[in-house]
């Protein structure tokens, strides 16, 4: 069967998007309809590779070329997974655009640039091999300025474009000069020949790597444009950021750190680890003190890429890779991505930027306010929705380990996050609203994508075994 | 048991349609709930099971019901019993009584699932599940609700967290979260992670018990909740932390050599005397700041500080008749804290605040509200006949018998103490003059007077009958091996002496008729206007005076205030520590988040030379 090769999911949104300009020239009015085609195909696609995926890892040889020289992509059901939670967020919130944004900015540029993205984080997710890694960030960060300037946002994306340019230029030269010291460029055969080199070499690459992809994963040196980019962005702009992006950035940081520097390198992770941790603490204590919504949401999606890259970094840092420990930042990541999407879909449907300004907004839409809470529920770990399951295995497994400094620092951000989080939700049904502006209206089509995105979060909570099986019952070989 | 946790959540959902179509409806509907459960509860007296819920991937929740949990879980049912029928008039004009009635209806879910669990996961999520609902919840309530409600979450987000850490450790040493593993390995655990364990379980419940010095989210919580719900949570939520902390105390020296048979301790030991003394502690403090509360509400929420502290007092004194005692003295705060907070939100009901410097004089209009109060009042200050007396008569027994006096002093000053805060109340809301405003306020409706008038009616039979009172505490006892205090019908025996509440209630009883018959025989009342009464029924002409200026109401123990304005306080410190903390991070979104350009490029510089030192160093 055609659907079998995972290579379709970067390549049929990456064909979509370049015949976007054809077809507006035909039909203008159907192009912003393609980007739907492209994400549901990825979702059908990908729903349909898992169940054929096992836990191990298949190579999938691009043009012909034999593993370690040619381009190769990884496939597992756990990449599956991933896949499929980013391509379903990035679905809703095209759907969202299509809804409720279609006259904001350029009606080619966002259908072409949400496509695009959606190619590129795919093949971030999927691709084995480093230069090819590269392309697609370039092609996902390229299509993450025009989102960002959706709705004017310059200063943000000024931001944005600097400080990713420079995480892109170090990459470049981590990648040139292991490719240099190596021989490949191929994740695996790059990581399997490092043990030749130098200890310097190897600490000072893999230091630009961090450098990197901090930027695009929103870790702490370069992550200085999240705050204005979501705060200015639309509203499927932001789910596209912190959910579809910023999963996918994730993964290959994940990816990289794993592949090419493995469980071997203990510095490595150590280094990795501390930066995570100041990026959760830094990130939960700026939330803190946002009154926007959308800046408090992208301050805590900050804090939780630290948690996930320092749980990841913990997992691998002692020699082994504690398989416990991974899964639950695998299930973290995955849960986050779909209750951010849920949260920041409410915040954008219900039009209001600031605490005070949402004020009793959740009892004048209450099924709006009831999908909210749920994702926001979830994202505080609360019992009955999927976050509290994430957040239970990630403690069981730090103490486990006898991490203590980690596991302090995880429950105190996680103590200023339900804080925030839970007066978020007092403003949303309790609040008095400081504008007199009526709501936006919303559509039952809205309405029937967040109750899917609520739903899942809700079967998770109340039945982890369905995504525990898909994330941990695997063997290390199956991780990636 | 798990069935019914089910039914329980759908059941909220159903209450909240039943809610939207008439509030009283919905407020019936959970009253037949709990009320069943009561039911269910007393007819399985005797009898226990054990079950399992697999959540697949080894995770699985486990039920029991037995001896041990038994009153703690018909505490539960009946205090959702009597507040849902208390609300079925009093959620009529509330904002979101709909909500509030299905959110209820999660706690009574939580509460099946605290007291029910027998393993720590299934403890742990039914009380997370408890910390959010309750946090909406509290959140309901008036002006100050949300502060109040998020410090409370804050709190039990601490406890939460502090209880899944220690959680963890058990698992991770014994292999299963199950309590009975647990007590199994216990022994034989590392006496580093034994420890750490039983500190953070007692912290975590300290802090959920509303116990002095993690006591204040207590005052604005209890305060400022709908007055629907402030019963709940002093009658009921707290009790979760007196639980937790019951459930570790079985493992603190004097409890295992009581639990070995050995009925009279003559010293405490080390750790069960801190965990005394902070009991005692939260009594004098709780007291204290009760005396200097000018919201009525508050000044109960208070009043559950002190009585917690007598409840940790007794259980960690751990001698049989102080655990008989501790455990007592929860029902019979569930009973006074529901009879006050009840009747202050029946006041409120119709009057419309707590403020008790506003109030006086309704006697006459809220007779029986004012004698639900004074019931209530006359346990809450230990005087007999009433159930209140025979629990604190038992702590204070245990207490003299093995020669603890400061312990003993404290517990008395707690009892002293208790009739200023009481009577503050009673004087300025209920007696003294009536505001010409309030001329016209009605006593409740019905229902909430029939929640009102149960409580009362229980705390005079249990106080009469204190078998009952203690029968389900000395099988407790007899549960967890120790040696059972002696009781009868109507008397408790002590080491030094015994007390009979039936003799004590026939010479009240006879007393006060006593007193009637004189009162009818040769009194010549004269009916005089309410305000008369301090005039002797004449009022200086050339004076013109209102009824309001011979009202002691205002500032009404501002003199004791002063006694106390020195004393260091707790909150004080709290918010300053608040204070620092909102200002360190500020200072660090400042430099980390909003730099400019040129600034992330040299911290990425910084970053990369952090990093690199991580390897070289």
């Amino acid at each position: 069967m055609i659907m079998q090769n995972p290579v379709l999911l970067i390549a049929v949104p990456l064909l979509l998007a370049f015949l976007i300009p054809v077809f507006s020239s035909f039909f203008k009015g159907a192009v912003r309809f393609i980007p739907v085609l492209a994400g549901g195909f990825n979702v059908i696609a990908a729903a349909l590779l898992i169940p054929q995926a096992s836990g191990d890892v298949a190579v999938t040889e691009i043009g012909g070329w034999a593993s370690a020289y040619g381009i190769s992509l990884l496939f597992s059901s756990q990449i599956g997974y991933m896949i499929l939670a980013v391509n379903l967020t990035a679905l809703l919130a095209i759907f969202y655009y299509i809804l409720n944004e279609r006259d904001l900015g350029s009606p080619l540029a966002y259908p072409i640039a949400f496509t695009l993205a959606l190619s590129g984080a795919n093949g971030m997710i999927m691709t084995g091999d480093l230069f090819n890694l590269f392309v697609f960030m370039e092609m996902t960060a390229i299509a993450g300025y025009i989102i960002a300037v959706h709705k004017k946002g310059y200063l943000g994306t000024f931001r944005f474009v600097v400080l990713s340019s420079v995480g892109s230029a170090f990459f470049l030269i981590a990648t040139a000069s292991l490719y240099n010291a190596t021989g490949f460029l191929n994740m695996a055969m790059a990581g399997k020949n490092l043990g030749a080199l130098s200890t310097p070499f190897i600490s000072v690459i893999s230091v630009l790597f961090i450098m990197a992809l901090s930027s695009e994963a929103e870790l702490l040196p370069l992550n200085g444009w999240v705050a204005p980019v979501y705060r200015e962005s639309s509203g499927a702009g932001s789910v596209f950021f912190a959910s579809v992006f910023s999963g996918a950035a994730l993964f290959a940081v994940i990816k990289v750190m794993l592949i090419v520097f493995g469980i071997n390198y203990a510095y490595v992770h150590q280094g990795l680890l501390v930066l995570g941790l100041v990026t959760l603490a830094a990130g939960e204590a700026a939330a803190f003190k946002q009154s926007n919504l959308k800046k408090m949401v992208a301050y805590s999606s900050i804090a939780q890429s630290g948690l996930i890259i320092a749980a990841v970094a913990a997992a691998m840092r002692s020699g082994v890779l504690h398989n416990g420990l991974f899964n639950a930042a695998l299930f973290q990541l995955i849960n986050n991505i779909l209750a951010k999407a849920l949260v920041l879909l409410g915040i954008a449907l219900l039009g209001q930027a600031t605490l005070k300004e949402i004020g009793g907004a959740g009892t004048r839409k209450k099924w709006l306010g009831v999908f909210i809470s749920a994702g926001v529920l979830s994202l505080i770990g609360m019992p009955g929705f999927a976050g509290f399951w994430s957040k239970l295995f990630l403690v069981r497994e730090l103490v486990g380990n006898r991490m203590f400094v980690f596991t302090l620092v995880f429950l105190l951000a996680a103590l200023f996050e339900a804080y925030y989080y839970l007066r978020f939700l007092q403003s949303l049904f309790l609040g008095k609203s400081t504008t007199a502006a009526s709501l936006p209206k919303t559509s039952w089509v809205t309405y029937i994508l967040l109750f899917v995105l609520a739903a899942l979060i809700i079967l998770i909570g109340f039945a982890p075994d369905v995504i525990i099986r898909a994330v941990s019952g695997l063997s290390l070989g199956g991780v990636l | 048991m798990s069935t019914l946790i089910f039914i329980g959540l759908a059941a909220s959902l159903l209450i909240y349609a039943a809610a939207r179509l008439s509030r009283p409806l919905g407020a019936l509907l959970l009253m037949l709930l709990s009320g069943a459960g009561v039911a269910a509860l007393i007819l399985s007296w005797g009898k226990g099971f054990t079950e399992t819920l697999p959540l697949g991937n080894g995770l699985e929740l486990t039920f029991s019901l037995s001896t041990f949990n038994w009153p703690f879980l018909l505490l539960g049912a009946f205090v959702l019993f009597i507040v849902s029928l208390f609300a079925v008039n009093a959620l009529k004009e509330m904002e979101h009584g709909a909500s509030f009635l299905a959110l209820l209806t999660l706690i009574g879910v939580s509460v099946m699932g605290v007291f029910g669990a027998y393993d720590f996961l299934t403890l742990f999520i039914f009380f997370e599940l408890m910390t959010w609902t309750s946090f909406f919840l509290v959140s309901m309530g008036k002006t100050g609700a949300k502060k109040a409600a998020l410090i409370y979450a804050f709190m039990s987000m601490i406890a939460a967290y502090l209880m899944i850490s220690a959680i963890m450790m058990i698992a991770q040493y014994t292999g299963s979260f199950s309590y009975s593993d647990f007590m199994g390995m216990y022994e034989a655990m590392p006496s580093g992670i034994r420890t750490t364990v039983v500190i953070f379980f007692l912290a975590a419940a300290l802090i959920k018990g509303g116990i002095y010095p993690v006591h204040f989210w207590l005052r604005s919580a209890h305060g400022d909740a709908p007055h629907v719900f402030s019963p709940v949570l002093s009658g009921l939520l707290v009790k979760y932390g007196y639980y937790s902390a019951f459930l570790f105390l079985l493992f603190f020296p004097v409890m295992v050599a009581t639990k070995a048979g050995i009925t009279q301790v003559t010293s405490t030991d080390g750790p069960n005397f801190i965990l005394a003394f902070i009991g005692g502690l939260s009594i004098m403090a709780g007291t204290v700041a009760a005396i200097l509360q000018s919201d009525a509400k508050k000044l109960v929420a208070f009043s559950s500080v002190s009585h917690g502290g007598y409840v940790i007092l007794a259980l960690a004194y751990g001698t049989n008749m102080a655990v008989a005692g501790g455990l007592a003295h929860i029902w019979v705060h569930v009973l006074t804290a529901l009879g006050m907070f009840l009747s202050m939100g029946a006041v409120a009901y119709r009057t419309g605040t707590t403020d008790m410097d506003e109030m006086g004089g309704l006697i006459k209009n809220m007779p029986v509200t004012f004698t639900v109060y004074l019931i209530a009042i006359i346990s809450v200050a230990g005087i007999p006949p009433l159930a209140g007396f025979v629990s604190k008569w038992m702590i204070i027994q245990a207490l003299a018998a093995n020669g603890s006096y400061i312990l003993a002093f404290m517990a008395f000053f707690g009892s002293i103490g208790s009739f200023m805060y009481v009577f503050r109340p009673l004087a300025t809301i209920f007696l003294g003059q009536r505001p010409h405003k309030f001329k016209d306020v009605r006593e409740v409706p019905f229902f909430m007077q029939l929640a009102m008038l149960i409580v009362t009616l229980l705390t005079i039979l249990l106080g009469i009958m204190p078998y009952y009172l203690l029968k389900p505490f000395t099988r407790i006892q007899e549960f967890i091996g120790m040696v059972p205090v002696k009781i009868g019908f109507s008397t408790v025996y002590s080491a030094l002496t015994q007390l009979d509440m039936m003799l004590i209630f026939l010479v009240f009883g006879g007393g006060f008729l006593l007193a009637l018959v004189i009162f009818l025989l040769f009194s010549k009342p004269t009916k005089v206007e309410q305000h008369e009464v301090y005039t002797s029924g004449e009022i200086a002409p050339e004076i013109s005076t209102t009824p309001e200026i011979y009202h002691f109401s205002k500032g009404y123990y501002r003199s004791f205030g002063r006694l106390f304005s020195r004393w260091p306080s707790v909150e004080a410190w709290y918010h300053k520590g608040a204070a620092y903390i909102s200002q360190f991070f500020e200072i660090i979104e400042q430099s980390l988040f909003k730099q400019s350009i040129n600034g992330f490029i040299w911290l990425a510089v910084v970053v990369m030379a952090v990093l690199m030192a991580v390897r070289w160093f």
